[in-house]
């Protein structure tokens, strides 16, 4: 089990025209505040990503923090999360435009008898309560993929907020990415459906 | 992973997609058929003689001396010398390997395996010779540990059930695969009861050489077989499973009970979405990419069957109801609902027509409830009004057999009606006896009649939900 650095992570996303929310890590304090004034005004999230396996569940172990804007409040969530980071070494720091929207989980796997899977559905918190997804065997046609989402219980939800075929080619691009890559499990959760458009926040590829 | 690897391409290398020698045999050797007359061996030759297999019969038997129900009795498979299509073997595990070689030897048709004591008790090393013997020469062998086929046309059957306990179905066209005997012959039971007729029945126990994939295969391409019945516990080679169902799962319906789940997929999850999509959740989402239709137990299977059996295929959603009693009308409109379907709302010409012919104690509305007076003539006109309206995809007639009015003559008006319609014609009609000699008249004129409206309901979702997905795949 290898878990890819987010950067690269990134880098097969783009390559399968799956967005992401602009982030970057960040050396040190100045570096974040440099990274949140690029942002124009919106704002910012700051997170810990380390490899260690105990701080994989970020938000419980206070390795995140949101709604950065002012340079004073970004100096005092850097030094929180540095106390906080120290047990998990090493670690790396990054910083992110936050978004505000709908949550949604896209992700894949290897089934150990089915082969490559991928799944859509309620994403964020309401993943595990709800169980709300769908799953796909690879590869995904469009066909599929459509009539996955209109299974999801959270459809109009969904649809309310981002044009259908945008999710089916979401659903598509991840299915050409499972394929195409040497992949075992896939998480992209959340991802945020704002302003008509999906991108991913967390990136998790394990090979 | 290498040595699974290597172990998925081994399985890969031999197919067996022609199995008519074996399903459908001229000549039958039995391997234990006994003189004791409780015995397996000696209850499958039987079943063989009532059923009046008009082949050849070969009872073998290793202590032969004299004749066996009137038949000759050899040794060995090597000594009958004569061309031998099915080989049925019922002596204990132990014995299994080395007759699968002398089969092979003999070059029968195929092979089934009736014993038990493989794999599925721990005996590795024998489940391995077996599969070893059977490759050697490319020897088609179904089981072990199951009870075998039934075919009703060339009247072959092997399995070892008191033939008085089991209710044979007549010659029809569904035919049944069961990774377990016993619900398979549960099923075989009933089919005679739900009004429709067997094709092939294939039991296959633990699948070591001829697997699900293969019998799918087989069944799909079959010109006897309209659509399949399947109760699967888990497949054994999932990739190919994936491929027969991509090609096959919209030719023919396939109506699936999937039984067991297990937490494989879960315990091994490093990401949320391995812990959400475990094994029963790909299993769900297979069946629902490739058209298969699911049953959620074994009435919802007969049920099922009985309107691919009966219907014509049908993509529209909105259902005619004409009922002989309000309550039973409303309990159908829950039911429409519930399952995604809708009710139809006449015409105003078919309004019009009904409200001319109609007594003025009908209210002429959807469901259209012609009142518990209701004759043939009444049932009639009704039938006639919903089933030409163009709103109307599927008719459903609720013939409540207590009423005065209703009798034979409602029975003939409503397979009169059926035959001038080729929409989808399903009867709902609950009671006892009276009621149930009505029902098996309508059934034998292929109207499938179902006892709740909940039932019915689920069944017309699973046709419409299987039309559509063949209609968009062409």
């Amino acid at each position: 089990m290898v878990l890819i650095d987010y950067d690269d992570g990134k880098k097969i996303l783009d390559k399968y025209k799956i967005k992401s929310v602009p982030s970057r890590y960040v050396r040190n304090v100045e570096d974040a505040i440099a990274f949140a004034d690029s942002l124009k005004g919106k704002e910012m999230a700051m997170k810990v990503i380390s490899k260690n396996p105990e701080a994989l569940h970020k938000a419980k172990k206070g390795l995140v923090v949101l709604n950065l804007k002012e340079k004073e409040d970004i100096i005092k969530a850097w030094k929180n999360l540095e106390s906080k980071a120290k047990q998990f070494m090493p670690y790396k720091i990054q910083a992110q435009e936050m978004v505000r929207g709908i949550e949604i989980i896209a992700g894949g796997r290897i089934d150990p008898q089915f082969g490559k899977i991928v799944v859509i559905g309620l994403g964020g918190i309401y993943v595990e309560v709800l169980k709300d997804f769908q799953i796909g065997i690879c590869p995904v046609e469009a066909k599929n993929a459509s009539m996955m989402i209109d299974m999801l219980k959270s459809k109009q939800i969904l649809l309310n907020s981002i044009k259908k075929e945008d999710l089916v080619r979401l659903i598509i691009n991840v299915s050409r990415m499972m394929v195409e890559n040497d992949i075992s499990e896939l998480d992209l959760n959340p991802m945020i459906i704002h302003d008509g458009k999906i991108e991913a926040v967390d990136i998790r590829i394990i090979k | 992973m290498g040595k699974k690897m290597k172990d998925k391409k081994e399985s890969k290398k031999i197919r067996y997609y022609n199995l008519n020698r074996l399903i459908m045999p001229k000549s039958v050797a039995i391997v234990g058929a006994s003189y004791d007359a409780d015995k397996v061996g000696h209850i499958i030759l039987r079943n063989y003689l009532n059923a009046g297999f008009s082949g050849k019969l070969f009872p073998v038997n290793i202590n032969a001396a004299g004749d066996m129900l009137g038949l000759k009795v050899y040794k060995t498979i090597s000594d009958i010398k004569q061309k031998i299509d099915l080989v049925v073997v019922a002596t204990p595990a132990s014995t299994v390997p080395d007759i699968i070689d002398q089969c092979g030897k003999a070059n029968v048709g195929g092979v089934v395996v009736i014993s038990s004591g493989f794999a599925e008790v721990g005996n590795i090393d024998l489940q391995k010779q077996l599969i070893e013997n059977a490759k050697k020469y490319k020897l088609p062998v179904i089981g072990p540990n199951c009870l075998g086929l039934v075919d009703i046309k060339s009247k072959t059957d092997t399995m070892y059930l008191p033939s008085f306990k089991l209710d044979k179905p007549i010659l029809g066209d569904v035919s049944v695969i069961s990774q377990s005997g016993a619900v398979g012959s549960i099923v075989l039971d009933l089919i005679d009861h739900e009004g429709f007729g067997l094709a092939k029945f294939i039991s296959y126990g633990n699948a070591d050489v001829v697997d699900e994939s293969d019998i799918l295969t087989y069944l799909a391409n079959d010109n006897e077989t309209k659509f399949i019945i399947f109760y699967l516990e888990g497949v054994k080679d999932g990739e190919r499973f994936i491929e027969t169902v991509k090609k096959y799962g919209l030719k023919k319906p396939i109506i699936i009970i999937k039984a067991g789940t297990t937490a494989e997929g879960a315990t091994a999850a490093h990401s949320h979405t391995a812990a959400l999509a475990g094994n029963s959740e790909v299993y769900n989402a297979i069946f629902k990419q490739y058209g298969i239709v699911q049953a959620e137990d074994l009435y919802d299977l007969l049920y099922f069957a009985k309107i691919f059996e009966m219907s014509p295929l049908c993509t529209g959603n909105k259902v005619g109801v004409i009922t002989n009693g309000g309550g039973a009308g409303v309990l159908m409109t829950d039911a429409i609902y519930k399952n995604g379907l809708e009710l139809a709302q006449l015409s105003d010409k078919s309004k019009e027509n009904l409200r001319k012919v109609m007594p003025n104690i009908v209210n002429i509305t959807s469901p259209l409830d012609i009142g518990g007076d209701a004759d043939r003539t009444r049932f009639k006109n009704a039938i006639d009004a919903v089933a030409t309206d163009d709103n109307v995809d599927i008719i459903i007639a609720i013939v409540l057999f207590q009423t005065p009015g209703a009798d034979s003559s409602v029975v003939a008006e409503i397979v009169n009606a059926k035959n001038r319609t080729n929409k989808p014609f399903i009867v709902i009609s609950i009671g006892g006896n009276y009621t149930l000699a009505h029902r098996s008249m309508l059934e034998s004129a292929n109207i499938p009649v179902y006892e709740s409206p909940m039932a019915a309901a689920k069944a017309i979702k699973a046709l419409i939900d299987f039309s559509n997905a063949k209609i968009q795949k062409k």
